[in-house]
């Protein structure tokens, strides 16, 4: 009877032990699978809801970034079938294409011919190439080092002053920037120099010229600055409101100039008039500056021809700023552009070329990113930007 | 004796649901820690900061004016001119890092190819160092100079190891 009892006591015991573990090991496996359900459910969020992390962004960016794709990405008639901005990556650096860039600006192939079966290599076609998601969106700028604001004021009838600062990217100035003032007189379609000036410690300096043509109607003109500390370098535009309506500069003049058709250093310089009047004089105006702090110039007279295509070979290295200067009966139009191309976030005086890709207000932006970058183009030194967003 | 035994079988289920309840809240003190974490702490990487101080170094080292900073820094006859191409240096990791990121850049000496322990200040004041030490997470770069030859300023045949520190600001 006792043993009985033990019995039955030990079998009590062991059914309470066997209960107790079992549903311990249930509730732990249990834990471990709502775990495992709340990481499948983060990472379907990753990708579905589209929360992006730095390292999405890098990987993104170095994808854009990378060297491989077709040589001639851009220059033949198929679709490339992988992507890249870079002319070569060694040992962390990128050395973009200029060539890719500019080709990417355009949206068109060399010369401006449209690539097989769509009328641009645009952005949402990109965006197919890279096969990225519809809910994620990018952007891409390129810019130098340093920013130039300008104010120009008028002296008397025949002088005026340009007022200019030399900053950083987080507007800290910078001292004993060589700078240079180029007018550009658009009655003549010539340019002059002005002395080789340096910032101030507050980065700023000025320059007094003479109005080119300031008794003649006609006689518009802009301003170019150009400065540059070592490898940095900036590079700026800017007008008298007063030259409006008879001078349309920059991106308003509906002038597209672009350029690099083969390689980075065999420049094609094209432009694309508006559809207006056949124009009266047709200049494409070329200053090309290497690293020496010297300057040089070509002039181009197209006559009254729509619309030019001209190769020019250039060094492999240096900044080439182009200026597409028309004649109308009644105006000037003139756009401006650079090789290197700069890609500007911000619109308005002084702007070269939009950037690829464009945050609008109509879109809800859930999660943006951003991360610059250092790149050399043409030997010079630049910041890419590439914002990574989804909607 | 019954009574006794049932008893006994009685505390002992009381003792598994305690130990149930136990579970129970471990489980879900787990879970919610887990959730803590996720919301509070997000997985923070800092793989592209590293990719990003290399990229830095070696563009600046390529475009010509890491070299410069570096090795005229140690030569006080060309303290002018080490002035001038730190300044650059300065100037451009400060475009391409955000404003929210703290960095210093120092340079450790190669004797036989091992770093010394004493190294060279480039970039970054005495307050940097102490946001460094005091701030938070970051990562260091390693970047290995080799000799330097300048037309301008001669043969540097001493090597270094450059060292860029990135850190978030707090």
């Amino acid at each position: 009877m006792i043993f009985h009892n033990i019995n039955k006591r030990r079998k009590g015991q062991m059914r309470a032990i066997d209960f107790v573990v079992s549903l311990f090991l249930f509730l732990l496996m249990l834990s471990q699978l709502l775990l495992i359900i709340i990481n499948i459910q983060s990472s379907i969020n990753r990708t579905d809801i589209g929360t992006l992390s730095y390292d999405d962004l890098d990987n993104f960016s170095r994808m854009i970034l990378q060297e491989s794709g077709t040589d001639n990405w851009g220059y033949q008639k198929n679709l490339p079938t992988n992507f890249g901005l870079a002319l070569s990556h060694y040992n962390g650096y990128f050395t973009l294409d200029a060539a890719k860039i500019a080709r990417l600006i355009s949206g068109t192939t060399y010369p401006i011919s449209s690539i097989s079966g769509m009328d641009n290599f645009d952005y949402r076609t990109l965006k197919e190439v890279i096969e990225i998601s519809g809910k994620r969106e990018f952007q891409i700028s390129l810019q130098p080092s340093l920013k130039i604001s300008l104010n120009l004021e008028s002296i008397n009838q025949t002088h005026n002053k340009v007022e200019f600062i030399v900053t950083n990217s987080y507007n800290t100035p910078i001292f004993r920037a060589n700078s240079k003032v180029i007018v550009v007189n658009l009655k003549d379609s010539n340019l002059i120099y002005g002395d080789d000036l340096f910032t101030n410690s507050t980065g700023g300096s000025s320059y007094t010229y003479e109005v080119p043509h300031f008794n003649d109607p006609n006689g518009k003109h802009f301003i170019l600055v150009i400065a540059e500390k070592g490898v940095l370098w900036g590079v700026n535009w800017g007008h008298f409101s007063s030259i409006f309506p008879q001078a349309i500069v920059g991106s308003s003049s509906n002038i597209t100039i672009w350029s690099g058709g083969i390689n980075s250093s065999a420049l094609l310089v094209s432009d694309t008039l508006p559809a207006i009047d056949t124009p009266i004089n047709h200049f494409i105006s070329i200053i090309y500056k290497d690293s020496l702090y010297s300057y040089s110039s070509q002039l181009l007279n197209l006559g009254t021809s729509y619309d030019g295509n001209e190769t020019i070979l250039l060094p492999e290295t240096g900044l080439v700023i182009l200026l597409s200067i028309t004649q109308y009966s009644d105006h000037y139009r003139v756009g401006i552009g650079t090789y290197p191309a700069i890609l500007d976030k911000t619109e308005g005086q002084g702007q070269f070329y939009n950037t690829l890709g464009d945050i609008t207000d109509n879109i809800r932006v859930k999660t943006l990113l951003s991360k610059n970058y250092p790149v050399l183009v043409r030997g010079l030194l630049m910041r890419c930007q590439i914002t990574l967003w989804s909607e | 004796m019954k009574y006794l035994m049932k008893g006994k079988q009685r505390g002992q289920l009381q003792i598994a649901e305690t130990l149930v309840a136990v579970s129970l809240m471990l489980v879900l003190a787990l879970l919610l820690i887990n959730a803590a974490d996720q919301s509070l702490n997000p997985p923070q990487s800092y793989k592209f900061l590293d990719r990003t101080g290399y990229d830095v170094l070696s563009t600046a080292d390529e475009a010509g004016y890491l070299r410069p900073s570096i090795y005229l820094k140690s030569n006080p006859s060309y303290s002018d001119e080490a002035n001038y191409f730190i300044n650059l240096l300065d100037t451009y990791i400060t475009s391409i890092l955000s404003d929210n990121y703290g960095f210093i850049l120092i340079a450790h000496d190669l004797v036989s190819g091992v770093p010394s322990d004493s190294y060279t200040t480039i970039l970054g004041s005495v307050a940097d160092i102490a946001a460094l030490q005091t701030g938070g997470e970051g990562i260091v770069v390693n970047y290995h100079l080799g000799s330097y030859t300048s037309a301008e300023f001669g043969q540097f045949q001493n090597g270094y190891l450059v060292k860029l520190y990135i850190w978030e600001k707090i």
